[in-house]
């Protein structure tokens, strides 16, 4: 009997292994082409051949941390980059509480929740961030929220992959902004966009780089030189990207390279300060919130509700391009009871007929459609530096601007899905009369019938 | 045809008791209370939240549902009857199984009026409310699976539903362990997750790789209940 009973035993034993073993096989097997159906209808979880594509051809890997807390957006965005690691080994994708794991948010620069980072695995300093805003947005016709995710990941994929490092200098040498006392934060964000950032003296390097994809040039208080004007005209002319920021808080404007530049464009640094007694921050004058005109560079931020904080700023004055390559634009305005103060020394700034009459234009682009040939004009570069660039968007302001000079931005397309549900109307009875009937009519219901039931049997 | 007979058998087991009625009547009021409280605090017509309370209800119903199944059979004696009858031990298993699922199966049918619901006053997305069902229909399938294992282990009934319930809280929780561990330790324990696997359910994603992982745990109890019944045939 015994033995009869270890025969089965084992045998039991034995074909639950081997089941067991056919059902892991099983679902291995299928794991490794994941068959599935979108049954939504506005097919929610599928990719759109753009991104299927460019994840086909991907031959780099590329790590994903995505810093979110746990809540709808973190479902949203993992939702989508299961889709992506689904189709593509070369995607890893790590969801990271930054409350939880701060030294790895801190060691990218990330700052806030919800942002999503793109790493190429192998060189990690070709790196692009997508902000929460850039993926959340709102209709402007519909007010509907929108989620563009698949259109930025897929974007900050190609960069990160694709693109190579770009440099960005930081000119030195004339008393500029200078970039270790006091641009270290604007500098590491740009490292964690993806920008190999160095700092650079024309004179000694005899010219500009032939590798320079971006140029930064931050308030310089003397003049350049006449060779260091030709070399950077000559960058410019062969499609060079230049950042230009001058701020008003070192007095009057006494040098007049920027200027000699930029008159090539008919752009002009006015030598003013600008005080808005409408639309500043904390009640400073001196300090615009300015208004964000129709841009690349600002539509995303006007839609997150990020204004830009611009303390001592100078105007700037341009006439629209004649030619037809050329095209000039504003971007940041103050209102229109803002003025642009030219007497430096006194006490009590108003307005007066010396003055300049806003709004005032804060902020422009030139750009030739010809050359390639781009160039961010701020009037401000104090947004720059440790002590501001913390305050509202301006940390972003900056980014949009030089991701906008170095071509970073979206360019490929692929529709935004509408986030909407559809909503449920109902009048005051109808909502009483569904609440009734789902939970004390129908569990009401089924319980009489089962003591009916019940007590007609018992007295059988 | 055999196996027919003990479903028929069951099912009027169920229904002439009044278990069926309470545990479907439990299941329906709470899943009613959600789906009344969600629907009308958002105005939302989706159901996907709805599905995930129903079988964490049902998670605490089914073991009950279950329990005797078995186990009472080997307590009153009947399953000698049964075994040395010439039915077959497979047959009694998925006839008692099947029974337990038609009884789960009812209280779905039953609350398809909440979608009908949002059919009336909204136009909702059918997509993830078909799948939210299918989803919610093989949880409930899986966790009767595991409850008449439970049952076959024992014959006293009580203990039987708490070994069931208690597997059940761990494939539940054995979800949490995946924010715990990184790499492939998270991911064996993602993909053994009951819980997990149900959110493509949620969202409208009807996954064959889903499917196939709730119907390979539906076989797998069933066949070890086989087993264990058959074995106490020998002993």
């Amino acid at each position: 009997m015994n033995k009869l009973r270890l025969k089965y035993g084992s045998n039991m034993v034995l074909s639950i292994v081997i089941l067991l073993g056919i059902l892991i096989f099983g679902n291995l097997v299928l794991a490794q082409k994941p068959v599935k159906w979108d049954l939504t209808k506005s097919k929610q979880y599928t990719l759109s051949d753009k991104t299927k594509q460019v994840l086909k051809n991907l031959k780099t890997d590329v790590t994903v941390y995505a810093f979110f807390q746990n809540d709808s957006a973190k479902t949203q965005v993992q939702n989508l980059l299961d889709e992506y690691t689904a189709l593509s080994k070369r995607i890893k994708v790590q969801f990271i509480d930054p409350d939880k794991n701060p030294s790895l948010a801190q060691k990218y620069g990330i700052t806030d929740y919800d942002t999503t980072l793109f790493l190429n695995s192998k060189d990690d300093s070709k790196r692009q961030i997508v902000n929460s805003y850039d993926i959340f947005t709102q209709s402007q016709e519909t007010g509907q929220n929108i989620f563009s995710g698949e259109q930025q990941f897929t974007q900050a994929i190609i960069n990160v992959t694709e693109v190579n490092k770009i440099n960005a200098y930081i000119i030195q040498g004339h008393n500029e902004v200078n970039s270790t006392d006091s641009l270290t934060t604007f500098k590491s964000a740009l490292q964690g966009e993806g920008y190999s950032v160095n700092d650079l003296n024309i004179g000694q390097a005899g010219g500009i780089p032939k590798d320079a994809g971006l140029i930064i040039i931050a308030n310089p208080k003397s003049d350049y030189t006449q060779q260091e004007m030709n070399a950077i005209m000559d960058y410019l002319k062969k499609g060079g990207k230049a950042f230009i920021m001058m701020g008003a808080e070192n007095g009057p404007l006494t040098e007049k390279s920027i200027n000699d530049i930029l008159s090539n464009w008919n752009v002009k640094i006015d030598n003013d300060i600008v005080v808005d007694p409408s639309r500043n921050y904390f009640m400073d004058a001196l300090s615009p919130v300015p208004e964000y005109g129709y841009h690349d560079i600002t539509d995303k931020l006007e839609s997150a509700n990020l204004a830009t904080v611009a303390p001592s700023s100078r105007s700037i004055t341009y006439k629209a391009s004649s030619s037809s390559n050329i095209s000039i634009q504003s971007f940041l305005t103050t209102s229109d009871k803002a003025w642009g103060e030219t007497n430096f020394n006194s006490k009590q700034a108003s307005y007066d007929k010396n003055d300049i009459k806003g709004p005032l234009t804060l902020g422009v682009t030139i750009s030739d459609s010809k050359t390639g040939m781009k160039i961010v004009v701020l009037g401000n570069d104090l947004m720059a530096t440790d002590r501001v660039i913390g305050l509202e968007g301006n940390r972003d302001l900056l980014m949009n601007s030089a991701n906008w000079l170095t071509n970073k931005t979206v360019q490929i397309s692929i529709s935004p899905k509408s986030l909407d549900y559809a909503t449920v109307f109902m009048t005051g009875k109808q909502a009483d009369y569904m609440f009734i009937v789902t939970v004390i009519v129908i569990p009401l219901v089924i319980w009489i019938i089962g003591g009916y039931v019940f007590f007609r049997r018992r007295a059988l | 045809m055999k196996m027919l007979t003990i479903y028929k058998r069951e099912l009027k087991s169920y229904f002439l008791s009044p278990l069926a009625y309470v545990l479907v009547g439990f299941l329906l009021l709470i899943s009613g209370y959600f789906f009344a409280t969600f629907v009308l605090s958002t105005q939302y017509a989706l159901m996907s939240p709805v599905f995930g309370n129903m079988v964490f209800v049902f998670m605490f119903v089914s073991p009950i549902l279950t329990m005797r199944l078995i186990s009472e059979e080997m307590k009153n004696g009947t399953d000698q009857l049964l075994m040395t009858s010439p039915l077959r031990i497979t047959d009694m298993v998925l006839g008692k199984y099947f029974a337990a699922l038609t009884v789960y199966t009812l209280s779905l049918v039953i609350s398809l009026i909440y979608p009908l619901y949002l059919k009336i006053y909204s136009t909702p997305d059918f997509g993830p409310i078909l799948t939210g069902y299918i989803g919610t229909f093989l949880m409930g399938a899986a966790f009767i699976a595991i409850g008449i294992f439970a049952s076959s282990l024992t014959e006293n009934q009580l203990i039987a539903g708490v070994i069931g319930f208690s597997i059940l809280l761990l494939f539940w929780i054995v979800s949490w362990l995946g924010d715990v561990f990184q790499g492939t330790a998270k991911n064996i324990v993602d993909n053994i997750s009951l819980l997990q696997r149900f959110t493509n359910f949620q969202n409208g994603v009807l996954s064959l790789n889903d499917v196939v992982f709730y119907l390979s745990v539906i076989i797998f109890f069933v066949f070890v209940t086989i087993m264990v019944v058959d074995k106490r045939r020998w002993s």
